[in-house]
């Protein structure tokens, strides 16, 4: 079954140009011309990615993701046309997984398509099933099932996007080792030597809000200065 | 702006051989004025001087000689009393030289013979019955002398006076005054160059802020003044750099608007484009080679654009976030590889680090290697390495150099220098290759290669690895 794609963008001829540029890829194309369209389409019929164009009119991108993300884990693809870094900045702050400026190929977008809907690298190649692993010793602990893609603390899930859940399962898999931001980027985003950094710190953050007790203090997801972070059990 | 800035620096030395500086010009003025003034004064204050002491002296001699007079005259009216028992009994100094002239021959109490001596004006005006006073010379020495006519006696009488005192006192007199004088002139030299810098001060304060300001730094302002003949100035120069500042400011943000605005048809026009060209095989044969055509012009308006936006980004205030230590030697290698050309190309060493923008930075390595591809035959060699504080990535080719006078034309916005046909480049390469090297604090040139090929050279400041975030 092909991938469904949602894209939300107010302009009608980049529209119609990635619907059908994405079609021939061989995805399933749902579109939007606006935010508030673009969340009827997510409550409809959850899309596995979401390109989402930041500068819409009426509600713009930044609310189209925050409001999305509060029923959708899907990844979220940023399209800016605002070269001030800020705003990317900011789009990922409210939940969006990844950005390409304008203009853009196509091969260049459908690469973080591709990246964004991989499944986890670092799954092991035998069908051995893997037992949860105990993150903290909190009261009740946070429990990350890798194969069945969960995390719990206690008996309650907790939300975390497709993104958040792979970028903690790559630390999880070295638990007390550091992995660099570059690392980090070419492992979960398929990014190479030139990608954004800030794509991993603006994660993690979002990610620490929902893993640790203290966002502020983190225990589980630390900051090894200078190096990267670290997944450490307790 | 820095080209003219250069120019004026140029210029500079030959002319300060012909003309003395304002520096220097007021240091003179104020030292030449005032050793005129004080030799003035001096030369004033010492022929007064003289003057005075001159006429005190002879008055007092004048004085001192109609006394003797007087007891000459009365000696000699006492009958059968000789000249010489007479003069002998005033009771003048030892110095004072005493003549009496008596019917043609003289008399004296030292006859020195300087009697004799004297001026024939003084003896005239005597015998016509005046009392004289004269200067004249004792051994040598400075005298005053003075003659009375006794025609009661039928002589005249003369006394010749020393005056060593008071030509050691006018002596003394002239040197303290030169003295003084000098003294001045030091002091003046002193306060001109005082002087020179209260002056000076601020005229080169404006000076640097101008040099900062043509070098790039238009945040420089000069500081606000109370001294009222200095704030009329310091508030024009502001206000110009005011106005410089948001004029420039308002042309950058105009370049970067028409960018962004241009950025969402052209990504309507590319993927358009892009979904022609993977659906080119239904088309007839003829329509390919036209999508081929339009593709390729697409991809340069993409890349103008790019570049325009690229070099507003590099004119802006850097944006931190994004800037990191990075191994200059990793990151040419990554672009070499990203762009699909040889990682060989760069010879081997070790790790380079400098604090950068890296996506910034791998756009100017790209740049000069397309640069060397549309111009010079492709590139032959990269090499990374450093000098004491800096940085240095070479950039050689194959083509046949840039001659001497284009060299710095070449980085100029759309100069397309000498034989160089416009070809794929947006005309924007090299200037933003330099814009992002200066950004970076550094800059780029272009020399030659041992072959003959062109060396583009980007220079950035070394940092030391380690602690980044």
């Amino acid at each position: 079954m092909p991938s469904r794609v949602l894209v939300v963008e107010d302009d009608d001829a980049i529209r119609i140009g990635l619907r059908l540029a994405l079609e021939d890829e061989g995805y399933a194309v749902d579109d939007a011309a606006s935010a508030e369209d673009g969340l009827l389409a997510v409550r409809r019929d959850p899309p596995d990615v979401m390109v989402v164009d930041l500068m819409l009119g009426g509600m713009d991108g930044f609310d189209f993701i925050r409001s999305a993300r509060v029923s959708c884990g899907a990844p979220v693809i940023v399209v800016s046309a605002r070269a001030d870094t800020h705003d990317i900045v900011a789009a990922l702050e409210v939940g969006a997984d990844d950005y390409v400026t304008k203009p853009f190929e196509i091969k260049e977008l459908s690469a973080r398509l591709r990246a964004l809907r991989r499944r986890s690298a670092s799954a092991p190649a035998g069908d051995e099933r893997r037992p949860p692993l105990v993150l903290d010793g909190a009261e009740p602990a946070l429990v990350l099932d890798v194969d069945a893609a969960t995390l719990h603390r206690g008996a309650e899930p907790v939300g975390l996007t497709v993104t958040e859940l792979r970028l903690l399962c790559e630390l999880a898999a070295v638990p007390g080792r550091v992995l660099s931001r570059q690392q980090l980027l070419e492992r979960v985003w398929d990014r190479g030597f030139f990608g954004d950094e800030r794509i991993v710190d603006v994660h993690v953050r979002r990610l620490r809000t929902k893993v640790e007790i203290d966002p502020s203090a983190p225990r589980t997801v630390v900051t090894v200065r200078g190096l990267g972070y670290r997944l450490d059990l307790s | 702006m820095r080209y003219l800035a250069d120019v004026q620096a140029f210029s500079r030395g030959p002319r300060s051989r012909r003309r003395a500086g304002l520096r220097r010009r007021l240091v003179v003025a104020v030292t030449t004025g005032s050793v005129l003034l004080a030799t003035f004064l001096g030369t004033g204050t010492f022929v007064l001087a003289r003057g005075y002491l001159l006429d005190l002296r002879e008055r007092s001699a004048t004085r001192a000689t109609l006394a003797d007079a007087v007891v000459v005259r009365e000696g000699l009216r006492t009958a059968g009393r000789p000249v010489s028992e007479v003069l002998g009994s005033l009771s003048a100094e030892s110095s004072t030289v005493v003549a009496l002239r008596r019917d043609g021959a003289w008399y004296g109490s030292a006859l020195s013979g300087s009697a004799q001596d004297l001026p024939s004006d003084v003896l005239d005006a005597v015998r016509d019955g005046h009392v004289v006073h004269a200067w004249t010379s004792l051994d040598g020495r400075p005298a005053v002398v003075v003659g009375v006519p006794l025609p009661a006696v039928g002589g005249e009488l003369f006394e010749i006076r020393a005056a060593d005192e008071l030509s050691q006192t006018l002596t003394t007199l002239r040197t303290v005054l030169l003295a003084l004088t000098l003294l001045t002139a030091a002091v003046a030299l002193a306060a001109g160059r005082r002087l020179a810098d209260v002056v000076m001060g601020p005229l080169h304060e404006v000076g640097s802020a101008a040099g900062r300001i043509a070098a790039g730094d238009l945040g420089t302002r000069l500081a606000p003044t109370d001294d009222p003949d200095l704030s009329a100035i310091v508030g024009s120069f502001n206000a110009m750099v005011d106005t410089l500042d948001e004029r420039l400011a308002r042309d950058a943000r105009f370049a970067a608007d028409v960018s962004h605005e241009l950025r969402t048809p052209l990504t309507a026009l590319v993927t358009s484009v892009e979904v022609l060209r993977g659906r080119a095989s239904a088309m007839p044969p003829g329509n390919e080679r036209l999508l081929d055509v339009l593709a390729t012009g697409l991809a340069r308006l993409r890349r103008l654009l790019e570049d325009l936006i690229e070099l507003a980004r590099a004119e802006a205030v850097p944006d931190d976030t994004s800037w990191k230590v990075t191994d200059l030697r990793e990151l040419v290698r990554h672009t070499l590889t990203d762009s699909g050309r040889d990682p060989d190309l760069l010879t081997p060493g070790p790790a380079v680090t400098v604090r950068a923008e890296p996506r910034m930075l791998r756009r100017a390595v790209v740049n000069l290697v397309e640069n060397a591809d549309a111009h010079a035959g492709g590139v032959t060699r990269v090499v990374v390495h450093t000098s004491t504080d800096d940085a240095l990535v070479h950039v050689d080719d194959a083509g046949p150099g840039v001659p001497w006078p284009d060299r710095e034309l070449i980085f100029e916005r759309f100069a397309r220098a000498g034989r160089r046909t416009p070809t794929s480049g947006s005309g924007l390469g090299l200037s933003l290759v330099r814009q992002i090297a200066r950004a970076h604090g550094g800059d780029v040139w272009c020399s030659d290669t041992d072959a003959g090929g062109a060396r583009f050279t980007i220079r950035l400041p070394r940092t030391t690895a380690g602690a980044d975030r």
